[in-house]
C-alpha cells in the first residue's frame, strides 16, 4: 500500500470517527488531539478503524511518539503505518 | 501442619477503607471552581460527565483553597500531613480491630500525594500502638499501582519471616494538587482523582482464610515514560496523562495475562473476579474489551469510579473491597488485580478467595 492511498485511508478513518471534523479541514500538520480536537472516545473509534484498515497492527510505537505535545500529527500517523505495513511479513 | 497439598501462602485477611468526611458531587465542584477556571475549555462539563465519576471525598475543600491563588507546595504538605494521619490512621485501626499488635513484623505503606518526614509509616506505627522493632518501608511517588508494590514486599517479607504478619496501607489524597492550568488535560485530571485510605493485614496462612496471593507480575514499556508524569512544582505536584494511555494498554494487557496466569496452566476462563484500577472509563472499556469481560465483571471497579473516583494507589484496594463486598467469591475461586501507572507499568497479581 503506498503513502497516498494510506494518506487517503487515514483521512478517511478521521472523518468517520469524528464527525465534527470536515474532511477538507485534516492537513497532514494537523493533531489529532490539539487541532481536531479527539478525546479518548474518539481516538478509541479512530483506533479501532485504522485497526479494521490496517490488520491489527501495533500502534505502541506511534502512541510513544505522541507524547510530546501536539506530536501526534496525521503525517506522523501515516508515516508510522508506511513503516510499520513495510516491516509486516 | 500444612502439607504439600495446601501451601501456606501469603493471605490478605482483613482489608479496611477510609475518607476525608468532606465529599462532593462532581457537579458542586464544576460550579463552584472549575467551570470558572474551564470557560475557554470546549466542553467542559460534558467532560467532567464523561469521566464518569460522580463523588469523591476532599482532603480540604479546593473551592477554598484555590480560590484566590494556588496555594505553595508547603501548605500543601501540611494539609497533606494531617489527613494521611487523621484517615490513613482511621483505616489502620479499622484494620487492627481485635489484632494482638505486637505480632505485627513489618509495615509497608506506599502514597505518591505528599511527603514528611519522618514518614508518614514512622508516625502512624507510633499511632496505632506498633512495636518499636518494627520493620517500616515507606515507598513513595510511585503512582496509581503502588498497592502492587506494598503487597509485594509483604509476600517478600513473608518469604523470609513467614510467622510475622505484615501491616500495609495506601493512602492519596489527590485533591491537595488542583491547579490552575486552564488546559483540557487538567480538566481532565481534576475531574478525576479523589482521596482515599486503605490498609490490609497479610499472613502466610491456607487455603480459606482470605485472599491468597498467588503470583504477581510486573511490565515495564520503558518507550512510553513520557505518556504519564508526575512532578513536583513550587506550588503542588503536576501530572501529565496523554489520552493515548488507554491505548498502550490495550496493546499489551492480552500478553501481560498470559505471562501471569500461564505458569499456573490458567486461562482467562478460569478467572471469576476482575479487581481492576479504574484509571479512567477508557482504560476500563479497553481492558474489558480486550479480555471480553462483561460489565458483571467489572461492576466493582465501575462503583468505585463513580463512588470514590481514581483515588491513585489505593484504588485497587478499594476495588478488591467492593469484589468482596458485592460478589461474595467462593472458596477457590480465582481473581485477578491489575493496575497501571507511570513508566508505563503495568502490575498484576493472581489471587485466589
Amino acid at each position: 500500500m503506498d503513502e497516498e492511498t494510506i494518506f487517503a485511508q487515514v483521512t478517511e478513518a478521521i472523518v468517520r470517527s469524528n464527525r465534527d471534523v470536515a474532511h477538507a479541514t485534516i492537513h497532514a500538520d494537523a493533531s489529532l488531539v490539539a487541532d481536531l480536537g479527539m478525546d479518548s472516545m474518539r481516538l478509541a473509534a479512530l483506533i479501532g478503524e485504522l485497526k479494521a484498515r490496517f490488520g491489527d497492527v501495533d500502534l505502541t510505537g506511534w502512541y510513544v511518539t505522541t507524547a510530546r505535545h501536539g506530536a501526534d500529527t496525521v503525517r506522523g500517523l501515516v508515516d508510522f503505518l508506511c513503516r510499520a505495513l513495510a516491516a509486516a511479513p | 501442619m500444612p502439607n504439600a497439598a495446601t501451601p501456606r501462602l501469603p493471605t490478605l485477611t482483613r482489608l479496611s477503607s477510609a475518607f476525608p468526611p468532606l465529599r462532593f458531587s462532581q457537579r458542586e465542584i464544576y460550579d463552584g471552581l472549575l467551570r470558572h477556571w474551564y470557560a475557554e475549555v470546549p466542553n467542559a462539563w460534558e467532560l467532567m460527565e464523561n469521566v464518569r465519576v460522580r463523588h469523591r471525598h476532599y482532603a480540604w475543600d479546593p473551592r477554598e483553597e484555590l480560590a484566590e491563588r494556588s496555594p505553595g507546595t508547603a501548605r500543601r504538605m501540611a494539609a497533606y500531613k494531617r489527613a494521611v494521619l487523621a484517615v490513613g490512621g482511621e483505616s489502620l485501626r479499622g484494620t487492627l480491630e481485635g489484632v494482638d499488635r505486637a505480632t505485627i513484623g513489618s509495615f509497608v505503606m506506599a502514597s505518591c500525594t505528599g511527603y514528611t518526614g519522618p514518614t508518614p509509616e514512622l508516625l502512624l506505627a507510633r499511632d496505632v500502638g506498633l512495636r518499636a522493632d518494627l520493620r517500616r518501608t515507606f515507598i513513595g511517588h510511585m503512582g496509581c499501582y503502588a498497592a502492587f508494590n506494598v503487597l509485594k514486599t509483604a509476600m517478600d517479607s513473608l518469604a523470609a519471616r513467614p510467622d510475622e504478619p505484615v501491616l500495609v496501607n495506601c493512602s492519596e489524597f489527590s485533591s491537595l494538587h488542583y491547579r490552575p492550568e486552564r488546559t483540557r488535560e487538567q480538566a481532565v485530571i481534576h475531574a478525576l482523582f479523589g482521596d482515599a485510605c486503605a490498609s490490609a493485614l497479610v499472613s502466610m496462612e491456607g487455603p480459606g482464610v482470605g485472599v491468597q496471593l498467588v503470583r504477581s507480575r510486573t511490565e515495564q514499556l520503558y518507550a512510553t515514560h513520557e505518556l504519564m508524569t508526575w512532578d513536583v512544582l513550587d506550588d503542588g505536584f503536576i501530572m501529565t496523562l496523554s489520552p493515548y494511555v488507554p491505548f498502550v494498554i490495550a496493546e499489551h494487557i492480552g500478553g501481560l495475562l498470559g505471562r501471569l496466569l500461564g505458569p499456573e496452566g490458567l486461562e482467562l476462563g478460569d478467572v471469576r473476579h476482575w479487581v481492576v484500577h479504574p484509571g479512567g472509563p477508557k482504560i476500563l472499556d479497553v481492558v474489558g474489551d480486550k479480555l471480553r469481560l462483561t460489565g458483571d465483571d467489572l461492576g466493582p471497579s465501575y462503583r468505585v469510579l463513580e463512588e470514590r473516583g481514581n483515588c491513585s494507589s489505593t484504588t485497587v484496594l478499594l476495588v478488591l473491597e467492593e469484589v468482596l463486598r458485592s460478589r461474595s467469591p467462593a472458596r477457590g475461586e480465582y481473581g485477578v488485580m491489575l493496575a497501571f501507572g507511570p513508566g508505563l507499568t503495568m502490575e498484576s497479581m493472581l489471587v485466589r478467595f
